[in-house]
């Protein structure tokens, strides 16, 4: 295997060959290929295809918004890779934060920028009630459900009935965690409210599992690498072979963007100038871990399909400590020609810019000693920031079947439709 | 037998002591601990150690005779010297009785040079045995 990486030289014409030594190839193997999508075992209804789809009307729903205009696919376009095209999402008013990609996210560890989700299915629930997104309650949310039919009847199939949210004065619509109205609710009316709430983010969760996008060039090169096929090694153009000598060599970037999602689900404080020119305000990990650890929706809560397994259990165990003051989970790389702009604030619009902060790390902001101590200047030239680029470009895949890109014609499967999804073929490789 | 020899067998058996023997087992690693009071044999499963996937650590805690440590709390953990950080969490440490210990959880999230502690509380003095690893 190890000598095959020189073969593509052939088909380069007169170029000179590219030659991976036997350390490189084994990191570019570690990169591919995606695997299926993990188990979530505090989501019972991960793999569910009824969940699915009862989910994906959710996603595309706006009337779940308190102006009925908003919906996840709102901040989370599907052509444009499940994300929006600009800096800062945009709900009911602009976010503070750019939304990242959905492609492949049910492989992640933790969900947001900062991580203040532990699960898929409770990232779900946390735009409901934000005044920044969908502006609504749960009880709100949940009322809806019971008073479309459609709804209604794909809910209480999967998980049985629903609460009697007719009654408003158990169930006000203006309760929201933490307001007096909440508070006012009896413990067990919160406690179905949340469990009603928590089984539509299970559902939205279904859905989001099925968006994979797999089969990029880089795949096809990696495959070619693992096989010895000179044809799969074509994949790859020259630039971007030189590009992937450098990602997984002198460059480092392998450092967090590691594996098969180019991401450690980690997070890192770079040092990137805020997009609102000021001092960073954003807390990053520091308050996301806070979060998580305290909300009801987590791993370890009671709305948990597996409350005391070891998801919960590493929930438990997360340090917060002061290095996590300003760090961002490091993103996935792949897709990334269809994700721009980039960074936690959008404040990179391209490619090219991302790579120019690396290379001189200009405007890097210091906040103190715990920043990442090993990020300098990559200090590339002009040619190797393009085959920087060329490979990065390669990781673009296809989108997922269009049949999970719009909104469903109903949120019921036909009873004959398998109850568990099977696991999709390898999508067909983007051009080189 | 002359007196000589005498004394080496008496020297020999007094340096082994009582305790049992520890055979290392392939894939087990021997350290002792910085002050070398005790010695560490440890493992981890799987092995090599993976870049961000979590592994466990079995550790068997001896003291300088080569007794099980048995009247001692072990934990686990790591850091990244060079990035000045070190795991995201913390290990959760299961003992299995006879200086045996099981370290779950762990979990390197970057490449590069890790330092592994195994820390060691008795009577309320912690010491501490440390091995660097490198991940890749």
């Amino acid at each position: 295997m190890f000598t095959i990486g020189c073969m593509l030289i052939a088909l380069n014409g007169t170029l000179p060959p590219i030659v991976f030594t036997p350390d490189e190839q084994r990191r570019i193997l570690q990169h591919s290929p995606v695997p299926a999508p993990p188990d979530d075992p505090t989501n019972d209804w991960d793999h569910n295809a009824h969940a699915a789809r009862f989910g994906q009307s959710l996603f595309f729903d706006a009337g779940f918004s308190s102006n009925g205009q908003i919906s996840c696919a709102s901040c989370h376009g599907p052509m444009i890779a499940f994300t929006d095209g600009v800096p800062l999402s945009e709900g009911l008013t602009i976010g503070s934060r750019h939304s990242p990609s959905l492609l492949n996210v049910s492989h992640q560890r933790w969900f947001f920028w900062d991580g203040r989700a532990d699960t898929l299915w409770s990232q779900a629930l946390h735009p409901i009630e934000s005044s920044d997104e969908f502006g609504s309650s749960h009880n709100a949310y949940v009322l809806r459900l019971t008073q479309t039919p459609s709804y209604r009847e794909a809910y209480e199939r999967l998980f049985g009935p629903l609460p009697k949210m007719e009654d408003r004065e158990r169930f006000p619509l203006e309760a929201k965690a933490g307001t007096p109205a909440w508070n006012a609710m009896s413990s067990q009316d919160q406690h179905a409210v949340n469990e009603a709430i928590a089984n539509c983010g299970k559902a939205i969760a279904a859905y989001e599992t099925q968006l994979q996008s797999t089969g990029s060039a880089f795949d096809v090169f990696a495959e070619g690498l693992r096989e010895e096929d000179p044809q799969k090694l074509a994949a790859l153009t020259h630039s971007a072979q030189r590009g992937l000598k450098l990602f997984v060599g002198d460059a480092g970037c392998r450092q967090c963007h590691s594996g098969p999602l180019f991401t450690d689900f980690e997070f890192h404080n770079i040092g990137i100038p805020t997009g609102h020119g000021g001092p960073p305000r954003d807390s990053g990990r520091h308050g996301g871990i806070a979060h998580v650890q305290t909300s009801p929706f987590s791993a370890h809560g009671p709305f948990s399909d597996e409350s005391s397994g070891r998801r919960a259990r590493r929930t438990r165990s997360t340090i917060q400590s002061p290095e996590h003051w300003g760090a961002f989970k490091t993103p996935s790389l792949r897709n990334l020609t269809r994700t721009a702009p980039y960074m936690h604030q959008g404040q990179f619009s391209s490619i090219e810019d991302v790579l120019e902060y690396y290379n001189t790390l200009e405007d890097m902001v210091v906040q103190d000693h715990h920043q990442e101590a090993v990020l300098l200047p990559l200090d590339l030239d002009e040619s190797q920031l393009e085959d920087l680029a060329a490979f990065l470009r390669a990781l673009e895949s296809p989108l997922p079947d269009a049949a999970l890109l719009s909104v469903p014609t109903s949120p019921l499967l036909d009873d004959s439709a398998p109850l568990h999804v099977a696991p999709s073929p390898p999508a067909e490789p983007s051009e080189p | 037998m002359s007196m000589r020899i005498l004394i080496a067998i008496l020297f020999i058996a007094l340096s082994a002591g009582c305790a049992p023997a520890v055979h290392v087992q392939p894939g087990q690693h021997v350290l002792k601990s910085n002050d070398t009071d005790f010695i560490v044999h440890w493992s981890t499963r799987p092995t090599p150690i993976p870049v961000n996937d979590f592994f466990e650590v079995d550790v068997l805690l001896l003291d300088h005779h080569g007794s099980p440590l048995t009247e001692a709390q072990l934990h686990v953990d790591a850091a990244m010297p060079q990035h000045r950080h070190g795991m995201n969490h913390r290990a959760h440490m299961e003992s299995l009785g006879e200086g045996r210990w099981r370290a779950e959880d762990m979990l390197f999230h970057m490449p590069g040079a890790w330092v592994l502690y195994f820390d060691v509380t008795q009577n309320d003095v912690v010491r501490r045995a440390q091995v660097d690893v490198e991940v890749d």
